[in-house]
């Protein structure tokens, strides 16, 4: 009896940990697949957001007379072909003249994203004669550096899902 | 007699056992190269698509053949009817395009515009780009597919 229960046990520890590691295989060889489908979950949304932030009246405040930017709106909504609602992104003062639109949300068919749209005003053109990066581009931090920055984290699961086959991915724009 | 069978029993347990593991480690290598190749060739395709989107006016929408050895979008981009046309060719300098000898894979971009009154407002066009590599493993190994899609803009 007693060497029965300890083969029994013996063969069911080797079977759990046999379980454990093949779960774990699958879990790692599906982790080239999933990275590449939150990256482009990732540039798919960078490119969402880049579409309107080119637009300089998009995301700014414009003098009706001169047609050039004096700020930041408050909020601006954006639709992107692969949600299923329209989002609106709000703008927060997070420093000096630099200004913050952040948001995070769900695809419509699968994945998510977060992220954040950076005005620098100090480097539009409203307060100085250069829009864009300039010379300083190489810099640690491109929000201070360039004129408007999109840093957009993407997932190939929703937001609040903890599967642990998520993975997440950034790019990022500097303008 | 008894004893000399259950030893080579177990002998032969002891070589057949990690012979099989070997063969199917082996079978799994091939599998594995394949499924690199046809990622990195998905990702090709998306590539070029983004690319073309960048510096030419407008894309055609359909199901296009990819061969991204060649530097005009036409020529980049051949609009097809059926994906099986689009077998994918490895050139003898080693490159994979529209030149050469058959390989199992098969590459085909979809381009779609997607209809978004935000975007039309500011005079722009979005666009839906789905890359799709498919093969054929050779034995017993079922045929495979892999698809990446993402989303683009043009003004």
């Amino acid at each position: 009896m007693l060497y029965a229960i300890l083969l029994t046990s013996a063969v069911l520890i080797v079977g759990v940990s046999l379980i454990n590691i093949i779960t774990r295989q699958l879990i790692l060889t599906s982790f080239n697949r999933n990275s590449q489908i939150a990256y482009y979950n990732s540039r798919s949304m960078t490119e969402c957001l880049d579409f309107y932030v080119t637009k300089n009246s998009y995301f700014l405040q414009i003098d009706n007379e001169t047609g050039a930017p004096t700020g930041v709106k408050d909020s601006e909504e954006i639709q992107c072909g692969f949600l299923s609602d329209n989002i609106t992104l709000n703008s927060s003062l997070v420093g000096g003249d630099i200004y913050i639109f952040e948001g995070k949300t769900n695809f419509a068919d699968s994945g998510s994203s977060y992220f954040k749209v950076y005005y620098n005003l100090d480097n539009l053109y409203i307060n100085s004669n250069y829009d864009g990066c300039g010379d300083e581009v190489i810099s640690d931090s491109f929000q201070e550096s360039c004129a408007k920055v999109i840093r957009t984290s993407g997932s190939n699961f929703a937001l609040d899902n903890s599967n642990p086959r998520k993975v997440e991915r950034i790019s990022l724009i500097a303008r | 007699m008894v004893e000399s069978l259950v030893a080579i029993t177990i002998l032969l347990i002891a070589v057949v056992g990690p012979l099989s593991l070997l063969a199917t480690a082996l079978r799994d290598s091939v599998y594995l190269r394949n499924e690199i190749t046809a990622n990195y060739l998905a990702q090709e395709g998306l590539e070029v698509v983004t690319f073309f989107n960048a510096t030419e006016s407008s894309l055609s929408t359909g199901l296009f053949c990819v061969d991204g050895t060649k530097e005009g979008v036409d020529e980049s981009l051949i609009q097809e009817n059926d994906p099986a046309d689009c077998v994918v060719k490895l050139s003898p300098s080693n490159y994979y395009g529209n030149e050469g000898e058959n390989t199992i894979f098969q590459r085909y971009v979809i381009i779609e515009e997607i209809s978004n009154d935000m975007v039309g407002d500011e005079e722009g066009q979005e666009l839906k780009i789905t890359s799709t590599v498919a093969w054929q493993n050779s034995g017993l190994l079922p045929d495979r597919d892999i698809t990446y899609t993402t989303y683009l803009y043009a003004e």
